[in-house]
């Protein structure tokens, strides 16, 4: 039998061959990080073109490829990959597992990632440059693709079949490899919410799948499926991509909840208020993610019930995202509160995702829908819902763990600035948004009427700020990598989970023998 | 059953249901429109 009490290999054979669950973690955060970087450099582009009315930085073709590309790289090349990376660095040490399920899958997983955004940033080389019909691929817009289009249909593929498998095994780890004790009821709400995505993910990536399967035999086999010449139909592909596009969201959110949901009792010093209430709220808000899709197409002209269902549905979401809000300001109720890096980022989290929770339920309401469809206001809400709520959930999450990840503590005052100068530009930069939304400003145009130009100035200024803000937390991190104060295996004053009880940095082997549970 | 022999019916299990999901949105509808 192999003997497991040995390190690491060394080397770039290390990564290229591990099937450890803590180095698959980390290939997938470094990925996600530098993607993020990627993005963001995108978002530069795109809002340096807005500071000011008229054509300065680039053309408007290359404008739409900024746009649909920096959403695609920032929603499947750093969300997700970062929460993945979080689920296998951090699902086998909540649930006492030695490793996850199926470790080639994983590390297969990981690879095909990062083959498919090689295929898919490649297309900023080909002829007519990059795909630039917005991440959503509308036909028949998308269907006017040049080379582009095969590549980044192929690239969304793997990226679907990388998430499929990664979602798999996080199932069949939970499922299967719990530690004997570790009831479904007493695992970390992390690795629930981590649970729930990968069901919501294998429902909705094939999906998204077979729409753009279909794309592609209308673009090369002259199939009619969104061709109304021929007797398909265009919105029907609006339908079966916001069939997966609504859940993605949720896909994106739901760790950032679990990761919330771990922080706020760590830094409160008290056990989650409403543990259950909290499991069945991930669930429902779940459930609801599949009976919402259409209040993203009110304005294609739907029959009157669909919208008041639509409508109806999408508020109901409310409740339980009411519930989990509810519950994590309880659970702060009377604790002892400190203020370390991730309850800061876990805190604006709180504030700052319920501004884009509140501004989804003014996109739910139809009439006003009709008003703010396709206009920045769109941009400023899903903005929060997806920066300071998934993006601050993974840095709240990355300043949580990286001790145990690391074996070092990092430099706090630097995270203080980290949070301060990210929470204040985040603002800066999307705040402004809404008041252009509302004032008529359409997404998605690299020129504008100058009555937006003021608002469009301060939120490129808070864009510079937010991207230069990051720099501080890739140099942060790297420090803690490379040194530092050694970290206890507790780390935080107030621990909870299996995660705490092994050292820091977690071994290369963890829970070969099943943990004991109390 | 040994559990990687579990874990990998479960895999396949979900796998299945994936590809079924696939086939599901590409198949119906060329049914349905008889193409």
């Amino acid at each position: 039998m192999a003997d497991h009490g040995h390190g690491p290999p060394h080397g770039i054979m290390r990564w290229l061959t591990t099937t450890n669950h803590k180095d698959i973690g980390t290939m997938y955060l470094v990925f996600s990080l530098v993607m993020f970087l990627l993005g963001g450099v995108m978002a530069l582009g795109i809002r340096t073109e807005l500071f000011q009315p008229g054509l300065q930085l680039v053309d408007p073709a290359f404008y739409n490829q900024l746009t649909t590309m920096h959403a695609l790289v920032m929603v499947f090349g750093a969300v997700m990959p970062a929460t993945v990376g979080l689920a296998n660095w951090m699902i086998p040490l909540q649930i006492g597992a030695a490793d996850m399920a199926l470790p080639r899958m994983n590390l297969f997983s990981f690879w095909l990632l990062a083959f498919a955004f090689l295929l898919l940033l490649s297309t900023f080389l080909v002829p007519g440059g990059a795909p630039a019909a917005g991440w959503t691929l509308y036909p028949p817009l998308v269907l006017q693709s040049g080379q582009a289009f095969p590549m980044a249909i192929f690239a969304i593929h793997l990226m679907g079949a990388s998430s499929i498998m990664g979602a798999i095994n996080v199932i069949v780890t939970v499922v299967n490899m719990r530690a004997p004790g570790m009831t479904l009821l007493k695992m970390p709400l992390f690795s629930w919410s981590w649970l729930i995505t990968a069901y919501l993910l294998i429902a909705v990536m094939p999906v998204f799948a077979g729409g753009v399967t279909m794309l592609l035999t209308d673009y090369y086999f002259h199939t009619s499926f969104f061709n109304a010449a021929g007797g398909g139909d265009p919105v029907l592909f609006q339908h079966v991509f916001w069939f997966f596009g609504h859940p993605e969201v949720y896909i994106m959110i739901l760790p950032a909840f679990g990761i919330v949901s771990e922080i706020i009792p760590t830094f409160s010093r008290k056990p989650i208020f409403g543990y259950e209430a909290m499991v069945y709220a991930i669930a429902s808000i779940a459930f609801l993610s599949f009976i919402v899709w259409a209040h993203h197409m009110f304005t294609v002209g739907m029959p009157l019930a669909g919208q008041l269902f639509f409508t109806l549905s999408t508020m109901l979401i409310a409740i339980p995202t009411g519930v989990k809000i509810f519950n994590w300001t309880a659970t702060m109720w009377r604790g002892s509160i400190s203020f370390e890096p991730p309850m800061l980022f876990a805190l604006a989290f709180l504030f700052l995702f319920t501004i884009g929770g509140f501004s989804g339920l003014m996109l739910a309401i139809v009439p006003a829908d009709f008003q703010y469809h396709d206009t920045y206001f769109v941009v400023a809400h899903f903005h929060y819902v997806l920066v300071p709520g998934a993006v601050f959930g993974i840095m709240a999450a990355v300043y949580y763990w990286l001790p145990k990840w690391t074996g070092h503590m990092y430099d706090m005052a630097l995270a203080k600035w980290h949070f301060w100068l990210t929470a204040i530009f985040v603002n800066v930069l999307f705040f402004p948004q809404h008041f252009l939304g509302l004032a008529g400003m359409p997404r998605r145009i690299p020129d504008y009427a100058v009555q937006f130009t003021d608002w469009n100035m301060i939120s490129s200024i808070g864009a510079f700020g937010f991207g230069l803000s990051q720099l501080l937390f890739v140099w942060l991190i790297v420090k803690c990598a490379r040194g530092g104060e050694r970290a206890t295996a507790g780390v935080w004053d107030y621990q909870h989970g299996l995660e705490w009880t092994v050292p820091s940095p977690a071994p290369y082997h963890t829970f070969e023998k099943a943990p004991e549970l109390k | 059953m040994n559990q990687p022999a579990r874990n990998l019916r479960l895999a396949i299990a979900l796998g299945v249901t994936s590809l079924a999901v696939y086939l599901t949105f590409v198949l119906l509808r060329v049914l349905e429109s008889g193409t």
